[in-house]
């Protein structure tokens, strides 16, 4: 830089010699010295242009314009660091999320699950036919998978999978890890590659464990090969490690092990073949079609239903080519997310582009007069892109941070589940690829307008000082365009907000079928052994522990816990004179759904020794009897005759959102296990038994985990945990809008004052009332509102019809959140085009008029 | 700048002026000044060098290393730039005079036949 500025102040003294020679000889020919002088510069012409043309040939001039204006950004953003901060923040705000959201899509459904050939994976279960099935999908029970594998012939190979739980004792530690239940071919049949080991070891248990699992708790040891687990109880050998990529088969569970199925044994519920627990996928011989394979697929699933009428009457095949199907799934889910979180960005760019386009029009005059000494529009369009690229970048640098943040945040942020899930969103390439564009799509959103606007040829009204001109030709008015969207963006987003809010809420209302409201402490024991071996649990004992804890009225134990996310199993029903169908079934001790708050509706709850009896819900009482005479009458569950002692309300027991379906609970046995979930009817605030009951527990039953110890108002909100998250994300997509908007506004709404204030000046002067003028302002400012409101409307409303009718418990629209979200936006809109419409009052007419 | 003055400065043809100031510092260092007054003179005034154009000229010449710039004092003592052509510079001054010749040559044939055609 040094010697760029000798170079310079050499030019220029070169310069001055030479026009100062050149006045000499002028001189000397008998000029007056100034006429001398004069004509010497006519002479040499442009000394500007001549100093640009030899820097241009000095070269590196194109670095140095491009490095000026970076500098030259940075002093603008310095001079008014409120809007550069302003500009900033609403574009990181928007930054983050939509990164975040992007690496969850990435990381559930962009990331290839890493098998051999995936075109030629298909997924293989059943349909059921019926028109009110409970469940239209149905999984693969092994008995079925294992007919598949000797029978069908499109495929080389078949997998089987099912997804658990399993207790792990290391080094004298327990944990719970997923695990998946699989074929012994699973990998060759995938093709999945192992990071370390031969892989499941023939003619004894064995193990593979995932990466993650191996670095968290093996430590990454290469020595763990060969040597043994205990899973359950049972040990197994470690035969290999997975790759990194590999998190099996499912986006949502990555299991932590993989134990085959037949070394592991076959045994129980297993074999049955309605406990379709297994996912089979299967691979394609060369040449067959996904078609000719559902074509066999389905014969076969004729002579099934043939063979095993009980189980199979009412299963149709279904198959399809389940990687493609995943991601396209995957896409539409998430994608959800990504737009909605691409509008709060283009609202954000929209705030930009009308800050810069209000900064273009302050420099009206300025650029005008540079047009006019020759500057190009290249020139000058080039100077607001790189503002731009300047304030997009440090937005992006904030926004990444802030994804990080984020994406660390995430993971805690989902319901916590018995199985710790390890979902780790990372920075992968996409994610980076994906950051990237948004910021060079943004910066040229926002960017390119107002830099074609700036610097339009304009010299007539830009260089006078009197802006009237502009007044008679407002064009295309693009910052109103933009104020339109946004406000537009801002209600479609508090919409949203608003349906969730309804959703929520209106979940709320129907309610989960029990009272929450009980004192009521509870938690999950899982009983096991030091050596991880899974126990049977006196619950009587640990009961009669529980009672003696001081302030505990009643202690109660059962299985099947309403609102816990799982249906409970399925059981046959016969009735006489009817054909046998499945109802879903559970266990409760002695009093367990009294003290959870589920009501009686007729009859009594079970009570300790009722081994003949059983509970049913009101909808399966009134499908058993319409008259409502249930109680007493017998029925035969799963093959065993049964007497209903008691009808409870229709309590849910997966989710708030549950059909009532017909139930039956049957009494859970005394000793039992090994997970029980205990519960204490309490005096006085539950919250203060939480951790007796838990200590209670460990202390009653050494080395078993105590999972989710909660009160029941706790278990009853986080049942609701995701509505609740997002309703906060809802409304704090919805707030930023709106935040975004009203900036917005405002900015507009200023702009128009200032442009007009003479003209305002000048009809107060001849008598104008300053009210008529600001209504003036404030209509125009509201008038865009409007527009924005009726547009943003005109998208919300059948986007909620489209999205009620594919999601389940979305409703399509409320008229509470049309109202609520519109006068939100209206409200604001007010407050944004008051404040500049107020300035009004403060003009001096005589001020403005007399500096004319 | 306007366009006007543009196109009077593009009276030069491209690289002409490069041969006149190489052909100018043939007879020694010169300063700027010196060099447009030379090029004017001795084209009896026809050639009018707008003079500040001479610069970006000379800084191009710098730069192919035909010519090396030096302090020094003028004839009126001021204290001035000259430049003077390097032995690149020199042998540059015949390939272009060269050129030049067979080029103007050119033009003269195909103009001459023209002024014929002209009297018919």
């Amino acid at each position: 830089m040094k010697w760029r500025r000798r170079m310079e102040e050499e030019l220029e003294r070169d310069i001055a010699e030479h026009i100062a020679m050149e006045t000499d000889d002028n001189i000397a020919r008998g000029m007056s010295p100034q006429e001398a002088r004069y004509a010497a510069l006519r002479k040499f012409g442009n000394v500007a242009r001549v100093k640009e043309d030899t820097r241009s040939i000095w070269g590196w001039t194109a670095f140095d314009t491009w490095y000026a204006d970076v500098r030259q950004a940075f002093r603008r953003m310095r001079r008014s660091p409120g809007t550069a901060a302003l500009a900033v923040m609403s574009l990181a705000l928007a930054f983050a999320p939509s990164v975040t959201v992007f690496s969850v899509m990435d990381r559930l459904f962009l990331t290839p699950i890493p098998v051999k050939a995936p075109k030629e994976i298909v997924d293989i279960s059943f349909r059921d036919t019926r028109p009110n099935a409970s469940q239209q999908y149905q999984s693969v029970s092994y008995p079925e998978f294992q007919d598949f594998s000797r029978s069908l012939r499109s495929f080389s190979g078949l997998t089987y999978q099912s997804q658990h739980g399993a207790m792990v004792a290391l080094n004298g530690r327990r944990a719970l890890v997923g695990v998946n239940y699989v074929s012994d071919d699973y990998f060759s049949v995938l093709g999945v590659p192992m990071q370390l080991g031969p892989g499941f070891l023939r003619g004894r248990p064995s193990v593979i464990v995932s990466h993650s699992f191996w670095m968290r708790e093996l430590a990454g040891r290469r020595d763990i090969i060969g040597q043994s687990l205990l899973v359950n109880g049972q040990t197994v050998t470690v035969g290999g490690v997975a790759t990194p990529e590999f998190r099996g088969a499912n986006s949502f569970f990555a299991p932590d092990l993989w134990i085959p199925v037949e070394t592991w044994g076959v045994s129980g519920d297993l074999e049955r073949r309605d406990w379709r627990e297994g996912t089979v996928w299967a691979r394609l011989r060369p040449g067959v079609s996904l078609a000719q394979a559902s074509a066999e697929v389905d014969d076969y699933c004729r002579r099934l239903a043939k063979d095993w009428p009980d189980s199979n009457r009412y299963l149709s095949a279904f198959t399809y080519d389940v990687l493609a199907d995943r991601e396209r799934g995957g896409i539409n889910m998430t994608g959800i997310g990504v737009i909605l979180l691409g509008i709060l960005l283009a609202v954000a760019c929209a705030n930009v582009a009308g800050i810069l386009l209000a900064r273009a029009e302050e420099r009206r005059h300025e650029t005008a007069i540079r047009q006019a000494l020759g500057a190009s529009r290249w020139r000058l369009m080039r100077e607001w892109m790189v503002e731009s690229a300047v304030l997009s970048s440090l937005a992006a640098a904030f926004g990444v941070a802030g994804a990080r943040v984020l994406m660390n945040l995430l993971p805690g942020l989902l319901p916590s589940v018995l199985i710790p899930i390890h979902f780790e969103l990372s920075f992968g390439p996409r994610v980076w690829l994906y950051a990237v564009s948004l910021i060079f799509a943004s910066a040229l959103s926002f960017g390119l307008v107002p830099a074609w606007r700036a610097s339009r040829p304009d010299l007539l009204s830009g260089l006078r000082r009197d802006s009237a001109v502009n007044i008679l030709r407002v064009r295309v008015p693009i910052r109103s365009l933009l104020i339109v969207m946004q406000v537009a963006a801002a209600e479609v987003l508090l919409f949203g907000a608003g349906m969730v809010v309804c959703s929520v809420s209106a979940a709320r209302r129907v309610g989960p079928g029990f009272d929450p409201g009980r004192p009521v402490a509870m938690a999950d024991l899982l009983a096991t052994g030091d050596d991880g071996s899974l126990r049977v649990v006196d619950c009587e004992a640990v009961r009669d522990r529980l009672a003696r804890i001081g302030g505990v009225r009643r202690a109660v134990y059962g299985r099947s816990v309403p609102l816990s996310g799982m249906n409970g199993p399925t059981l046959k029903l016969e009735t006489p004179g009817q054909e046998p169908r499945e109802i879903l079934g559970g266990t409760a001790g002695p009093a367990f759904l009294s003290v959870l708050g589920v009501r009686m509706i007729s009859g009594r709850d079970l009570e300790a020794g009722d081994q003949h009896a059983v509970l049913v819900n009101a909808t399966l009482a009134r499908q058993l009897d319409p008259s409502g005479a249930a109680v007493g009458r017998e029925i035969r569950l799963d093959g065993a005759v049964r007497q209903i002692v008691g009808v409870f309300q229709d309590a849910k027991w997966n989710t708030v959102y549950d059909p009532p379906v017909p139930r039956a609970i049957a009494l859970t046995p005394a000793h039992s296990g090994p997970d029980i979930e205990f519960a204490v009817e309490v005096d006085g605030n539950p919250g203060a038994y939480v951790a007796a009951l838990r200590s209670q527990l460990a202390a009653a039953q050494p080395g078993s985990l105590v999972a989710s110890a909660e009160t029941l108002r706790q278990h009853y909100r986080n049942s609701l945990v995701l509505e609740l998250r997002a309703t906060q994300v809802f409304y704090g997509l919805g707030l930023l809008a709106l935040l975004l908007t009203v900036t917005g506004l405002h900015g507009v709404a200023s702009a128009l004052f200032a442009r007009r204030s003479k003209e305002f000046a000048i009809r107060l002067a001849l008598g104008a009332a300053p009210r008529q003028i600001m209504g003036s302002v404030l209509r125009s400012g509201l008038k865009l509102a409007a527009f924005g409101l009726a547009i943003g409307l005109g998208i919300a409303v059948p986007a909620g019809l489209f999205l009620a009718s594919r999601v389940h418990g979305i409703p399509a629209w409320s008229v509470s959140a049309v109202v609520l979200s519109s006068a939100i936006v209206a409200i604001a809109a007010v407050a944004a085009a008051a404040h500049p419409a107020g300035r009004v009052l403060r003009i001096q007419p005589g001020d403005i008029v007399r500096s004319e | 700048m306007s366009t006007r003055d543009e196109q009077e400065r593009v009276e030069f043809l491209q690289g002409t002026l490069d041969m006149l100031v190489l052909r100018t510092l043939i007879l020694g260092p010169a300063h700027g000044h010196a060099i447009a007054h030379a090029i004017e003179r001795n084209s009896d005034d026809v050639l009018q060098v707008e003079q500040g154009s001479l610069y970006p000229a000379l800084h191009r010449l710098i730069r192919r290393g035909w010519i090396r710039a030096e302090e020094g004092t003028s004839e009126h003592n001021r204290r001035a730039k000259f430049y003077r052509l390097t032995a690149k510079g020199r042998k540059q001054l015949d390939v272009e005079s060269t050129r030049w010749e067979k080029f103007a040559g050119a033009i003269a044939r195909v103009m001459r036949p023209a002024e014929q055609e002209g009297d018919l």
